[in-house]
């Protein structure tokens, strides 16, 4: 050990108790957490199992919803997209597509394939947008349910406000236009808002998966693949474990804090009296719900988030670590104004479990993870360098952390197959297994380094989304 | 306690902690990776048994509903015999005839009923109710409730009482499906509040079930204690358009519980007007 003049080897030793400290803890939150997932996810299977869907259809008591579809720069899928939009098995919602002032020619697809005309079309504007170019409405019967909004370009939250504002019916669903919809998923995602009692539910969320390489016909998803490539295959394995062992989880607590920006939906007047979608974030799913709870605990009303584990939508990866990058470290932007607009809530006893746990999750396990994990790789260079580490130590701790990721991604592939069992095919279970692997060499490193990217780029002020090219869903060949 | 303060201070807890829980994750790991394989084989194994099963049970129920054979008979036959007994395809039958049921009316529909009673499969049903576990009572209902077996309607009654939400929908829905109208009536007398969810499912298993002029029963729940069977009731007399209870809704309208129901009233009762004048 060099002479420092003081005596390291007690900093060394602090540090490292920490480190392993905040690692356990980690862990632990995620086996508890995974746990209590399991458990929600075993018992709403068997209640759905005796879910009868069709009394919906047919019911003129099922909630009336309004679909916000926000289009920028869509014409090359819009026209499938939105046909996929109008066939949802649901009698009772209108599809409202807003093309936020796309520079293509998305509108132009729009009129000329769906027959539209402008309309008069009366609203009140109770949260503040964009200009609006016009409204349209189709003269063909078979598309009455769709209208369609021309607006001033201000970016996806602000579509979203619009589609709040001319939304005709009680609840909004929120979605992402390129995602593919299971055609059922209105049914599963409008039965808890009729299930509330005592309790007003103000959201519900449905579960994302990744559809790259899976065939799409009609803009249906017919059969689903595993990605040969490994980034949206790992994809898919992440995606595997936040929803079926985590977000479950949070359902059961009441501690959700977000609901997918890719399709979710909303109880319409308290989304407008929470003041509607933040502008001025790029993580505007998340602060969405986290203003609508707070909202209702600060005026004292009863109230719980909804949350369904079957996978209802089925959206695009990227697959270039570039535009990965972009993406992994907008959501992080996002989360640091989320849960910096919402401080007052950390460690609020006001603000219940949200305040005493959902959020000091976020901030020391999403937010702050990144961060250390950067510091450890950075002291622990330091500790090479000045000849301090155990070497035999330090590769039994990256053991640790390395089967640690391993099993509980296999955790994930075990509760997929005893549930919603969708990647049938033997390669596929192959290819998930190397992707669990792989993943805390590759993957993982990867979003760390984009979520240091997302710091940096908050810290430069940055406020835009960045361009997402996407590549297109696979069609039958 | 003391030995254990000392290998921390010592630092020798490191090595093995690390070293038991790598041990642990790859036990861990390794157990759910052949877990997933044996559930996959099993799945696999399950597929193959119920793809042959199938075609049995096709050719079994084609038989009874097409010539007549008694279940005493299909024993006997080569082609059934040696699969009746086993537990799995028994199972599958089960499942395969309340299917079945659902598509057949009249004679054909009869012949299943009577099918079901003989083979035992009836049984089958009646034990589930039995269960602790709320799902497969649920099960039970459904296939009692599908194969029209009236004789459990004062058990249904009883069961529909629980307060698991689940059981108390199938035996609601159930008791509608077996007794019309008048299977709902001991809702009147129902203490725990049913959300909406529960009043839909009811409202489609009536609408199914409800014969002209039954409306004895939907009066008795505008008499209830609780308001959500009063709300049920009324939602009722509107999806059915059910004018002949106007004079009920007005009486209620001027005794009604609270507000909420007295608005709801009030809508069905202009709807009724409404109605009626075209």
């Amino acid at each position: 050990m060099p002479d420092l003049g003081f005596d390291i080897s007690f900093l060394v030793h602090i540090y490292l108790i920490l480190i392993l400290a905040y690692a356990i803890m980690i862990m632990s939150s995620y086996l508890i957490l995974a746990y209590l997932s399991a458990r929600e996810l075993r018992e709403y299977l068997k209640r759905n199992s005796f879910v009868d869907y069709e009394v919906m259809l047919s019911s003129e008591y099922a909630p009336a919803m309004s679909l916000i579809a926000p289009a920028y720069n869509e014409a090359a899928t819009i026209k499938e997209n939105v046909r996929s939009l109008l066939s949802l098995n649901y009698s009772n919602y209108q599809l409202i597509v807003v093309n936020d002032g796309s520079k293509d020619d998305s509108m132009e697809v729009l009129i000329s394939n769906y027959d539209l005309i402008p309309a008069e079309f009366t609203y009140s504007e109770q949260i503040e947008t964009k200009k609006i170019k016009g409204v349209y409405v189709s003269r063909n019967a078979a598309f009455k349910k769709l209208v369609v909004v021309d607006k001033e370009n201000g970016g996806k939250a602000d579509a979203l406000n619009v589609g709040l504002n001319i939304a005709a019916n009680p609840y909004v669903v929120c979605i992402d236009v390129d995602c593919i919809l299971d055609k059922d998923s209105l049914l599963k995602l409008a039965k808890p808002f009729l299930e509330s009692h005592g309790k007003r539910v103000i959201a519900t969320g449905g579960v994302v998966r990744i559809a790259n390489q899976c065939v799409i016909v009609d803009g249906r998803l017919v059969e689903v693949h595993i990605p040969d490539k490994m980034l949206p295959r790992i994809q898919v394995l992440e995606y595997l474990r936040a929803f079926l062992l985590g977000r479950m989880a949070w359902e059961r607590l009441d501690g959700l804090l977000l609901i997918s920006g890719a399709f979710g939906a909303f109880d319409k007047e308290i989304a407008i009296l929470a003041g509607g979608y933040n502008t001025k974030t790029v993580g505007e799913d998340m602060e969405l719900v986290v203003r609508m709870r707070r909202y209702m605990l600060e005026n004292k009303q009863p109230y719980t988030v909804s949350y369904i584990p079957d996978p209802l939508c089925w959206t695009e990866a990227p697959e270039s670590a570039d535009i990965f990058k972009k993406q992994r470290s907008r959501w992080m932007r996002g989360t640091i104004e989320t849960l910096q607009i919402h401080r007052k809530m950390f460690m609020n006893p006001k603000y219940k479990l949200l305040g005493m746990v959902s959020v000091p999750y976020w901030t020391f396990f999403e937010f702050l993870a990144p961060f250390i994990e950067f510091a450890g790789i950075v002291i622990t260079i330091v500790f090479v360098v000045l000849g301090l580490l155990n070497w035999h130590h330090f590769l039994l701790l990256l053991l640790f952390v390395y089967c640690f990721a391993v099993t509980f991604s296999i955790l994930a592939l075990y509760t997929e197959e005893r549930t919603y069992h969708k990647y049938r095919k033997r390669t596929d279970f192959a290819k998930m297994i190397v992707a669990a692997l792989v993943e805390p060499i590759y993957f993982h490193p990867l979003t760390v380094l984009s979520a240091l990217k997302g710091y940096i780029e908050k810290i430069r002020g940055k406020k835009s989304w960045g361009e997402m090219t996407r590549k297109g869903f696979n069609k039958p060949s | 306690m003391e030995s254990i303060w000392e290998a921390y201070k010592a630092g020798i807890w490191v090595e093995p902690f690390l070293v038991y829980s790598i041990i642990l994750f790859i036990v861990v790991g390794v157990t759910l990776f052949l877990a997933i394989i044996i559930i996959r084989s099993e799945k696999i194994n399950r597929r193959k048994n119920h793809a042959v099963y199938s075609e049995i049970i096709d050719n079994m129920f084609m038989t009874v509903v097409f010539t007549n054979a008694a279940y005493e008979q299909l024993k006997l036959n080569n082609d059934f015999a040696p699969y009746i007994g086993l537990k799995y395809f028994r199972k599958q039958m089960l499942r395969a005839i309340i299917n079945l049921h659902q598509n057949y009316e009249g004679v054909y529909a009869k012949k299943l009923e009577d099918f079901y009673f003989q083979s035992g499969l009836m049984a089958m049903s009646v034990s589930k109710l039995k269960s602790q576990n709320w799902e497969v009572v649920c099960k039970g209902i459904q296939e009692l409730a599908e194969m029209q077996v009236t004789k459990v309607f004062p058990a249904l009654v009883k069961i529909s009482k629980t307060s698991n939400k689940q059981v108390t929908i199938a035996a609601l829905k159930a008791c509608a499906k077996l007794n019309g109208s008048k299977g709902l009536a001991h809702l009147s007398t129902y203490k725990y509040p049913i959300d909406m969810w529960t009043q839909v499912n009811i409202i489609s298993a009536f609408k199914r079930t409800y014969a002209h002029n039954e409306h004895e029963s939907v009066e008795v729940l505008l008499t209830s204690a609780n308001t959500s069977i009063v709300s049920l009731g009324l939602k009722i007399i509107h999806t059915l358009e059910l004018s002949p209870m106007i004079p009920v809704v007005m009486q209620l309208i001027d005794n009604a519980p609270n507000d909420h129901i007295r608005q709801e009233a009030n809508d069905v009762l202009h709807y009724l007007n409404l109605n009626k004048s075209f």
